[in-house]
């Protein structure tokens, strides 16, 4: 029998990875690990992160903690011995974009529930309190003008399902559309585009689908070449960003990607408090 | 998750203790009579007082006082009497968001100094340090449109410093009234005294609150039809002013009565215009800039005022006015109502179908809607009249100012006082008839409308107005065999039993009718606002309206007078989430209604006695014998507003381009909008107060007794002062 790959030989993947973004003055991947590391012990992974750039930064660490957020085989693959038993080992990553000289910071976390303790946390002893929590104004990035959205360093990215909130209709609170692109659905031509175009219907949640050659760009010297990574990014318009990670977390280096592309829009914004509060609580774990 | 620290355990963040309630105080002397009165002669001393109550202080002699909230956790108790501090106040527009990026980007030093208050001048920065006065400014990115610092010196004020800005127009392009020397002496004083009341007014609003000029153009432009219609009244020659074009010149000149009737008529609304006025000088500009230059009335504040309170009762009262005249139901039913198809169903009144009323009903008028003008409303706080609304003006309780961010004296009130306005608007275009047309003959014609279609047979050329005047007229009828709201009718003879009920409408004569009409409309209004506050306000939730109701209900001492209309009141709105027989909608309605009241009986380990007495009355056979024939009378207005006269524009417009609203996982069986913006203050507008306030109440910021309501309330004004409709008032 094969030995379990677990705890800081392996990757929690082909999972949600949540992940929040933060814009301002010096900030740094460093700092973020020391100043998490007083909070739990932090390690350095045997997993590689693919990707290297002059404009980003991504690094990923274990986090060591008794506190399971999984249950069942996930916790097994977690835990240090694969027992399913503390303590557990839990991926984080964390990014560094520099955007034309706008610097924002991405942290990942593989729990909700996690991720929302740790920026409690952060929040707590003042890590964020020279820079503020980044969301997207989704009315801007799913607006005609960037519809599609223009391509960046070689990520293309397009809307697969957009979410409304209603207001004006007494029998309706929300309308989700999915698809390969739901701006051209009849629905959408026939009655939702004056409902959005008005601000009646303000579209509250959106997910991309991120696709984009390993190879492409000069600047990186990709470690998995000639591949091309896809994902699909959550997005709602209090900061959350979920990210959908393949086995290995071989298509993390989309998440700067991604961001950068929603940046390069001019479709960031500021946001109030800790993203992760949103979260639903039957998502946490 | 272990955090590092002794215990294992993850830290949490530590809390200063708040101080209790605090008191910002001006003691003066009462021997010192001077005139005019000069900081070095007065020595007016300040006292920063930590209390409970006023009574706490121990203030001797003469004084103003306001209650201050720390801004933030990291406020200190200056010791005032030791040393020189600085009081600095700032009146910024809007202040909420300037509160959020102080207390995000201020320093340690700063934040222990940072209070907030609900006059104009609503952020209070008391330092030692004169330089942080203008790291305020610097960090908001905004001057303050007035402020003002007090130099204390051991508690005693040494010099007081104040920066305005300086007038730009004159008195005279606002205040443009007729020439009315010739009205009759009470009719011309009262015109005088509103002269007078914006002479004082109007300077200060546009010092203070610059946008709210355009309510007061608005108001002189309607003071005007006021003194046209009566100088014409008062000399009848030639033909009337097209507001009284239902009169014709001869009208006038054969009775004195109606002369007269329209002149006191008008010097009635001018009474109220000028008691509005006073109550809104007092009110909104007490505290301003100079603050010690005028004493607010509202005692409890009288160093600071109310300014900020007002600043948002009037932008909550203008952003619903402004999707009511965006829908402009008016509009529509006076332009196109006669053009409309008739309801379907109506063939065996009282007996009603109503389902095909969706596609008649107003949302399905084609064409472009133009909205139409806002009217303005004056608001103020009034602890006679509690919450009101009439013609010119809204008020809310006193009591909100303390206490309008609980559930008893919610500010969301103002949601219901407003649709008031807006039925009573519709109700006036239904029985407005043709302008032109003579009171008498229009309810006669309304009349023989009604009575052909009560006999089965469709009035010629029947349109939706026809139709919407048949179901009241309907009503009115069948709530003299039934009752209504004010009437229990109930006699142990009729029992309603589990069987179909049939009703027969007693056709009533043409003054009875009438008389039936005037004596149910307030029945009338209550129930379709009702509905309609539910649909717009309440996202439809009755889960949410119910126990927010009936929580402000508790602390009204008329509704345990009148439980059954309440009670009523409350099966009725219900009703519309309702299928089936109106036996079958009762029996729900009245289930729905228990089970939300009982799950309300208890609140912070007490009894509320009269959701008790309610809860017990709905176990009971009193429902059966007292409530269902009037629930059953009254359905027709229920599922008239309910699908016929929601406007989705309206509805819309309430909420329109707010980015904060969002639906929340659902915890019972409906959907429900949450305002998802952070506790306290935050770098961001309120654009749509109403469901800011709704979900303040339906997830307040902590639960229990250790709640400072007053202090979330008065940051509730705050937000809700935040942004200004534009456009809202033409003039």
């Amino acid at each position: 029998m094969a030995e379990r790959i677990c705890g800081v030989n392996t990757v929690a993947d082909r999972r949600y990875y949540h992940f929040v973004a933060v814009s301002g003055k010096g900030l740094s991947v460093a700092t973020y690990w020391k100043k998490l590391s007083e909070m739990a012990e932090i390690e350095r992974s045997k997993v590689t992160v693919p990707i290297e750039s002059s404009r980003f930064t991504l690094e990923h660490r274990k986090l060591r903690s008794d506190r399971g957020y999984a249950r069942g085989a996930t916790a097994q693959t977690l835990s240090e011995k694969g027992t399913g038993r503390p303590p557990f080992l839990y991926d984080l990553f964390a990014a560094k974009i520099d955007l034309e000289g706008d610097l924002y910071l991405i942290l990942g976390f593989p729990f909700a529930a996690l991720a929302r303790e740790a920026v409690d946390y952060l929040t707590d002893r003042a890590f964020f309190k020279s820079s503020e929590f980044q969301g997207v104004d989704l009315s801007k990035l799913l607006s005609e003008k960037n519809r599609p959205l223009p391509h960046f360093d070689g990520l293309n990215s397009r809307v697969m399902g957009v979410q409304f909130t209603v207001t004006d209709d007494k029998s309706l609170t929300s309308l989700r559309l999915g698809g390969d692109n739901p701006f051209k659905a009849q629905i959408y031509e026939a009655f939702l585009k004056k409902k959005f175009e008005q601000g009646l219907w303000v579209p509250d949640q959106c997910v991309l689908a991120c696709e984009r050659d390993a190879g492409t760009s000069k600047q990186e010297r990709p470690k998995l070449s000639g591949a091309m990574l896809r994902s699909r990014l959550h997005i709602d318009n209090s900061g959350n960003f979920k990210f959908y990670m393949h086995v290995g977390c071989s298509n993390v280096a989309l998440i700067p990607y991604a961001i950068a592309q929603i940046g390069a829009a001019a479709c960031l914004k500021e946001v109030f408090g800790n993203p992760l509060r949103r979260i639903e609580q039957d998502e946490v774990g | 998750m272990p955090a590092k620290d002794s215990s294992g355990t993850k830290l949490a963040a530590t809390k200063h203790e708040q101080p209790t309630r605090l008191w910002l105080s001006l003691l003066e002397d009462i021997n010192k009579v001077e005139w005019p009165p000069t900081v070095e002669g007065q020595r007016w001393r300040v006292e920063l007082t930590s209390s409970d109550t006023l009574h706490g202080c121990n203030h001797n002699g003469l004084y103003r006082t306001s209650p201050v909230f720390p801004a933030t956790q990291h406020f200190r108790t200056p010791d005032i009497r030791s040393g020189i501090y600085y009081f600095c106040f700032y009146c910024f527009d809007p202040a909420f968001p300037v509160l959020g990026r102080l207390s995000r980007k201020g320093s340690q030093d700063l934040k222990a100094g940072l209070l907030y208050t609900i006059g104009l001048a609503s952020i209070l920065l008391v330092t030692k340090r004169r330089s942080l006065a203008d790291a305020i400014e610097q960090i908001a990115g905004v001057s303050a449109r007035a402020k003002e610092v007090w130099h204390v010196d051991r508690g005693r004020i040494k010099s007081i410093l104040c920066e305005c800005p300086a007038l730009r127009t004159s008195n005279s392009t606002v205040i443009t009234l007729l020439a009315y020397g010739a009205l009759p002496l009470v009719a011309k004083t009262t015109v005088d005294e509103f002269v007078a009341n914006m002479a004082l007014l109007i300077p200060k609003v546009q010092l203070h609150l610059p946008g709210e000029m355009r309510t007061y153009t608005r108001l002189v432009g309607l003071v005007n039809e006021l003194v046209n219609e009566m100088l014409y009244v008062s000399n009848p020659i030639d033909a009337p002013p097209e507001t009284l074009s239902e009169y014709t010149e001869k009208q006038f000149a054969a009775s004195a009565s109606l002369r007269n009737r329209i002149l006191y008529q008008n010097i009635d609304r001018l009474v109220q215009i000028n008691s509005a006025l006073s109550y809104v000088s007092t009110q909104a500009l007490s505290g301003a800039v100079p603050i010690l230059d005028r004493r607010s009335l509202i005692r409890r504040y009288s160093l600071l005022g109310v300014g900020t309170a007002v600043l948002a009762l009037t932008r909550i009262a203008h952003s619903i006015e402004s999707a009511f005249a965006q829908g402009a139901l008016e509009q529509v039913l006076s332009d196109r109502g006669m053009d409309l198809l008739p309801l379907p169903g109506l063939d065996k009144l009282p007996d009603y179908k109503t389902n095909q009323w969706k596609d008649f009903s107003i949302d399905s008028v084609k064409g472009k809607v133009k909205p139409r003008e806002a009217y303005p409303k004056l608001p103020y706080f009034s602890g006679r009249l509690g919450f009101r609304e009439t013609e010119y003006t809204i008020s809310a309780a006193l009591q909100t100012l303390a206490a309008g961010g609980s559930e008893e004296w919610s500010l969301l009130t103002v949601t219901h006082e407003m649709v008031h306005g807006h039925v009573r608007n519709l109700l006036s275009v239904l029985f407005q008839g043709d302008p032109n047309g003579r009171p008498d003959h229009k309810w006669k014609e309304f009349y023989d409308r009604f009575e052909t279609r009560c006999k089965g047979n469709p009035p010629a050329r029947e349109n939706l107005l026809d139709s919407l005047r048949s179901v009241i007229l309907s009503y009115c009828c069948t709530s003299v065999k039934l009752g209504s709201l004010t009437k229990d009718l109930w006699n142990p003879a009729n029992s309603p039993g589990d069987q179909e009920i049939k009703i027969s409408l007693p056709l009533l004569s043409p003054e009875s009718l009438l008389l039936v009409y005037e004596t149910e409309y307030r029945n009338i209004s209550e129930i379709l606002v009702h509905v309609l506050d539910l649909h717009y306000f309440y996202n439809s939730s009755l889960s949410n309206y119910i126990p927010l109701i009936w929580r402000s209900w508790s602390k009204a001492p008329q509704v345990r007078g009148d439980l059954r209309q309440y009670l009523l009141r409350s099966l009725l709105v219900i009703a519309v989430k309702t299928e089936g027989t109106p036996h079958e909608r009762f029996h729900s309605a009245r289930s729905r209604l228990l089970e939300l009241l009982q799950s309300l009986q208890e609140h912070d380990g007490a009894r509320i006695p009269v959701i008790d007495e309610a809860a017990a009355r709905l176990e009971r056979d009193y429902t059966e014998k007292h409530l269902f024939f009037s629930f059953l009378g009254s359905l027709i207005l229920v599922d008239t507003a309910h699908h016929v006269l929601t406007s989705s524009r309206i509805r819309g417009a309430i909420n329109a381009g707010d980015t904060h609203l969002r639906p929340t996982a659902a915890t019972t069986n409906e959907e429900w909008l949450e305002y998802d913006m952070p506790d306290g203050f935050v770098d961001d507008v309120v654009m749509s107060p109403t469901a800011y306030i709704a979900h303040r109440l339906t997830q307040p910021i902590s639960d229990g007794k250790g709640r400072d309501i007053e202090a979330e309330t008065a940051a509730l004004f705050l937000a809700c002062s935040s942004h200004e409709v534009e456009g809202v008032i033409h003039g």
